[in-house]
């Protein structure tokens, strides 16, 4: 028998023992032949079934919901102050922004350093001047253009470095970081160039000739600019039975004890210590500020963040902090300059979000309040 | 869920409808969660990533186009990226060097808990060090209960491809487990 006709068997035994309605001995006895090979199988699929199953506690649903409605409210308030001559204001900055990346400020060392790789003595220079611009474009909230630009100048430097038996993880990794700010920051302006850029980086980094070592990375980066949940969606025609149920999948079909000792009657050891390191989320430290869960020193909510009678219950919109991208000032953190990111694994530069959400100051984020507002005040319009 | 409330939802959240996305959201927050933490055997950075999935979902949501596929099949796709980037850029995967340092044997002296515990620590190790799909599908298929069919429309692949990832996936779990000394048979004759 095959191995496919092995797995449909393995598929339908588990159906039935997961559901309760055979077991284990059941299954080996209606297919001794497979018998020895779907002993272990089964086993190991109940085993996972009864891994315990982690879960976020309401505070902290609550807690990110709040920081979503207000990235939500932050976006829409700019559309309500659109006019034209910000559109054109924008369009303006992007080709001056453009001249200033290629041709450098006109001429000197800037512009000999357009051509050059890394590793070439100029090739600091060529991201310093990255890094400039892009601040330069954080006035202008033209972030995504200066991106894209540097997302195609990595891929090109890729290529280069490839022919010449020089590609390394470092430049795949800009090429990741970049690549993904333009997808971030994308606008209704920018999308379609995006997209574009996305196809044609498809078949570039395909042909790109890599090692061992390069061939993750590029993996990654395939994996970026294919399925593109950040920037744009490419999801395959779907040929599917008429029930598409999106019902979030629930726990398994049969109320099953987990094998970790923590839920199960485990007389002895499972009372008190537990150091189960994979218990479920941790409780409420880590959650920012929920007029309800005082506990937590670090999260005392301060009046700038309007004390108003309970913010979880009213899902009042509170100014937490905003996404990077949405200040246009993404680029205040220097993303594509070479020369501060030394490693082999560059932090991203600008719109990390995940720190954003880690982002638990109460100053810090009193801060990236007022200026989130303050970038409100230009930025450019949500399509 | 029903489909059509789940299209009706997210056409209001792409006109700004904060009230329809925190809808979407409270939908699927555990069922990502999940996913994530059981892709990085870590619950506070899985709450982080969990933030960041939804957080880019939002931020992706005026060019998501429904093209007949739920909802949460794209959400997992940014969880699945997002983990991966996450393992990109600490340019590791902790859990295998955990898995090595890790001694992997049964001691004797253990009690029933302990194994049991053990057991979970090393099966968790032993997923983790699965292919990114092998452990999408295990997810999907044990921890969320979903069948053959709602996990290849949720991944874009073919049934017969999820059951071979299946049965590669498990029996390269069987034989982690076993090479660590388990007797599989005592755990689960006890949890039963």
């Amino acid at each position: 028998m095959s191995d496919s006709s092995y797995e449909i068997i393995l598929d339908e035994c588990l159906d039935a023992v997961l559901a309760g309605e055979r077991t284990i001995s059941d299954c080996l006895a209606q297919y001794p032949e497979h018998a020895a090979e779907l002993k272990p199988a089964l086993q190991m699929g109940l085993l996972v079934a009864r891994l315990k199953k982690p879960e976020l506690d309401a505070g902290q649903v609550d807690a990110l919901e709040m920081r979503l409605r207000g990235q939500m409210l932050a976006a829409q308030r700019p559309a309500q102050s659109r006019t034209w001559a910000a559109a054109l204001g924008k369009l303006a900055a992007m080709v001056a922004l453009a001249l200033l990346l290629t041709l450098g400020a006109g001429g000197g060392v800037v512009a000999a350093s357009a051509n050059s790789l890394p590793g070439d003595p100029l090739y600091g220079v060529k991201r310093l001047w990255e890094t400039i611009v892009l601040a330069l474009a954080a006035l202008f909230n033209s972030g995504d253009d200066v991106w894209l630009h540097l997302a195609r100048t990595r891929l090109d430097e890729a290529e280069d470095l490839a022919r010449r038996g020089l590609l390394n993880r470092d430049i795949l990794f800009d090429v990741y970081d970049a690549t993904e700010q333009a997808m971030n920051l994308a606008d209704a302006q920018t999308a379609p160039e995006v997209a574009a850029f996305l196809n044609e980086a498809e078949a570039r980094l395909r042909s790109l000739p890599t090692t061992a070592a390069t061939e993750p990375v590029r993996a990654d980066l395939l994996a970026l600019v294919i399925p593109g949940p950040d920037g744009r969606l490419r999801v395959p025609a779907l040929q599917e039975s008429p029930e598409t149920d999106s019902a979030p999948p629930t726990a398994s079909p049969t109320h099953t004890p987990t094998f970790e000792p923590t839920d199960t009657p485990a007389p002895t050891i499972t009372a008190s210590p537990s150091p189960t390191a994979t218990s479920t989320a941790s409780p409420t430290s880590r959650v920012p500020a929920t007029a309800t869960r005082t506990p937590s020193p670090t999260v005392t909510p301060t009046p700038t963040i309007t004390p108003s009678a309970t913010p979880t219950a009213t899902w009042t919109p509170l100014p937490l902090p905003f996404m990077p991208t949405q200040t246009g000032g993404t680029s205040s953190s220097s993303g594509g300059g070479s020369s501060s990111r030394p490693t082999s694994t560059p932090v991203p530069p600008t719109v990390d979000v995940t720190a954003t959400i880690r982002y638990r100051d109460t100053q810090a984020a009193v801060y990236a309040t007022q200026t989130a507002q303050a970038a409100i005040e230009t930025e450019e319009p949500a399509p | 869920m029903n489909r059509a409330e789940e299209q009706r939802l997210l056409r209001q959240a792409q006109r700004g409808d904060a009230e329809a996305f925190a809808t979407l959201y409270r939908a699927y927050v555990q069922v990502i969660y999940r996913y994530v933490a059981h892709r990085v055997n870590d619950s506070q950075l899985a709450e982080d990533l969990t933030a960041d999935v939804f957080t880019k979902a939002l931020q992706g949501l005026s060019r998501y186009q429904d093209q007949g596929k739920p909802f949460v099949a794209w959400l997992y796709r940014i969880a699945r990226a997002r983990v991966i980037d996450h393992y990109r850029r600490t340019d590791r995967r902790p859990v295998e060097s955990d898995l090595e340092a890790e001694p992997l044997a049964v001691d004797t002296n253990m009690d029933a808990p302990m194994i049991r515990r053990q057991a979970a620590k090393i099966l968790r190790a032993a997923i983790a060090d699965l292919t990114d799909d092998q452990q999408q599908v295990l997810i999907l298929r044990f921890v969320e209960g979903q069948r053959t069919e709602a996990i290849a429309r949720l991944m874009g692949k073919q049934p017969n491809a999820i059951k071979a990832l299946q049965h590669r996936a498990l029996r390269a779990l069987a034989s982690r487990l076993e090479r660590a000394g388990f007797d599989i048979e005592a755990i689960l004759s006890e949890i039963s």
